[in-house]
């Protein structure tokens, strides 16, 4: 009886001490934590679509922000949305433009894509300098390459953007010059991870409108 | 009988090489083979298991003769797992990049065998000095494996180290590296030629000691 109470009393006291330890140094984290993905999805919304983000909208896993100009002037709009990978789950934001009819922008957010194949659907450094320093966004013959995939989404083959009807499909072998505006090429030996980016991107723009048609409207 | 103890300088050395977690144990393989895509992932997976490793040994050592015998295991499980949380929330906090690298392999410190074994085999036998410093010797081991295994791996199949390029742009990069497969290829030949350097070192000591055998009967 008495080493009963004994193992008893220690396990409480442990797992008390432990968990008071816990609540203390969560008390310290939590609002960092909070502030870092405050950050990084401003920061995001930021690079798509360069504005002040208004409240965002929440509804069935899709979150969407209205940005607007200097002037006040609808600018585009931020979808946040997560869907199915190759191995784990995929969180884009995708910018559309005002009317919602193009598809003007994609950054993931977070992967678990295989590394050096599936992880091209990411921006790369090069790739997040090169729209940064293209004002318009007309890329140009960057487009043209596998590793660029991402790239697609913000503009293809002079300044064309991809359509927002939700109808986005992956082709394989295809010259640039010659993709609709619903045809994305696939990443080389990443073709499940190319084909999750557009099955996530048709979801949340039919999503959006959904959302928007239930509110009376953008 | 008792045991010869250890200087504490040995006690510290023991765990870079000879008893290395990983290239002398092959404990926490998991860890290793996993998060070592790239240098930077092996230092921050290696010092967050160094101080979940070196913290949960002080609070064992400090504890030992007050848990009984056969709720040690559990007890030990709840104070790794409280630090590891700790490691966790602070990494989110501080280092958000690096934990969204690392991702679940961070929580799953905990089921680390490295951790756990040290606090069974030593921490719950010796006092907290020699336990912190068996310890961080296990610990900085451990790290310098996983740089070494992250590092080599990232060379071949992204040409950088730490994000430094260091091959030139000619050098196809080896997919296969930063793939599961490459974790394999790579620890299979670190641990053939630490095998191989050691017995050379069995080699050259047995032969020191034959010749000294000798001198001493010609003698």
């Amino acid at each position: 009886m008495k080493i009963t109470l004994h193992m008893l009393a220690t396990l409480i006291i442990v797992g008390a001490l432990a968990g008071g330890g816990l609540s203390l140094m969560n008390g310290w984290a939590e609002p960092l934590i909070q502030e870092n993905q405050r950050q990084l999805r401003d920061a995001a919304i930021g690079f798509l679509v360069p504005g002040t983000p208004e409240e965002a909208v929440d509804q069935d896993g899709l979150t969407a922000w209205r940005v607007r100009d200097a002037e006040g002037q609808l600018a585009g709009w931020v979808v946040r949305y997560a869907g199915v990978g190759f191995q784990d789950k995929i969180d884009v934001m995708i910018a559309l433009d005002p009317e919602r009819r193009e598809i003007r922008g994609l950054k993931v957010l977070q992967d678990s894509e295989t590394p050096g194949l599936g992880t091209w659907i990411r921006l790369s450094p090069a790739n997040e300098t090169l729209l940064l320093t293209t004002p318009d966004r007309d890329l140009g013959e960057a487009v043209n390459d596998a590793k660029n995939y991402p790239l697609q989404f913000f503009a293809y083959g002079g300044g064309k953007h991809l359509s927002a009807a939700g109808d986005l499909e992956v082709v394989k072998g295809k010259k640039r010059k010659d993709l609709a505006p619903n045809q994305v090429q696939a990443i080389t030996a990443a073709t499940i991870s190319s084909r999750s980016v557009v099955a996530i991107v048709n979801a949340a723009v039919v999503k959006l409108d959904a959302l928007l048609a239930q509110q009376g409207g953008a | 009988m008792s045991k010869k103890e250890l200087s504490l300088g040995a006690d510290f050395t023991k765990g870079l090489w000879d008893q290395n977690p990983v290239l002398r144990q092959l404990l926490g393989m998991c860890p290793t083979l996993a998060v070592t895509t790239s240098a930077i992932n092996g230092l921050g997976m290696g010092v967050a298991t160094t101080f979940v490793l070196v913290c949960a040994s002080l609070m064992v050592s400090l504890v030992r003769k007050a848990i009984p015998a056969q709720v040690r295991i559990a007890s030990y499980i709840v104070i790794i797992a409280a630090f590891v949380t700790i490691v966790d929330l602070a990494m989110k906090a501080k280092f958000p990049a690096l934990s969204k690298s690392l991702g679940a392999f961070i929580p799953l410190i905990v089921v680390n065998c490295v951790i756990l074994g040290r606090q069974e085999a030593y921490a719950s036998k010796n006092n907290p000095l020699r336990s912190v410093v068996d310890a961080a010797g296990m610990g900085l081991g451990f790290t310098a494996s996983l740089i070494v295994l992250g590092g080599v791996r990232e060379l071949l199949g992204n040409r950088t180290v730490f994000g430094f390029q260091l091959l030139p742009d000619v050098w196809e990069p080896w997919i296969v590296m930063i793939l599961p497969a490459g974790a394999f290829l790579t620890l299979g030949l670190i641990l053939g030629g630490v095998n191989m350097l050691n017995r050379h070192r069995e080699q050259a000591a047995l032969q020191t000691a034959r010749r000294a055998s000798l001198a001493v009967k010609e003698a």
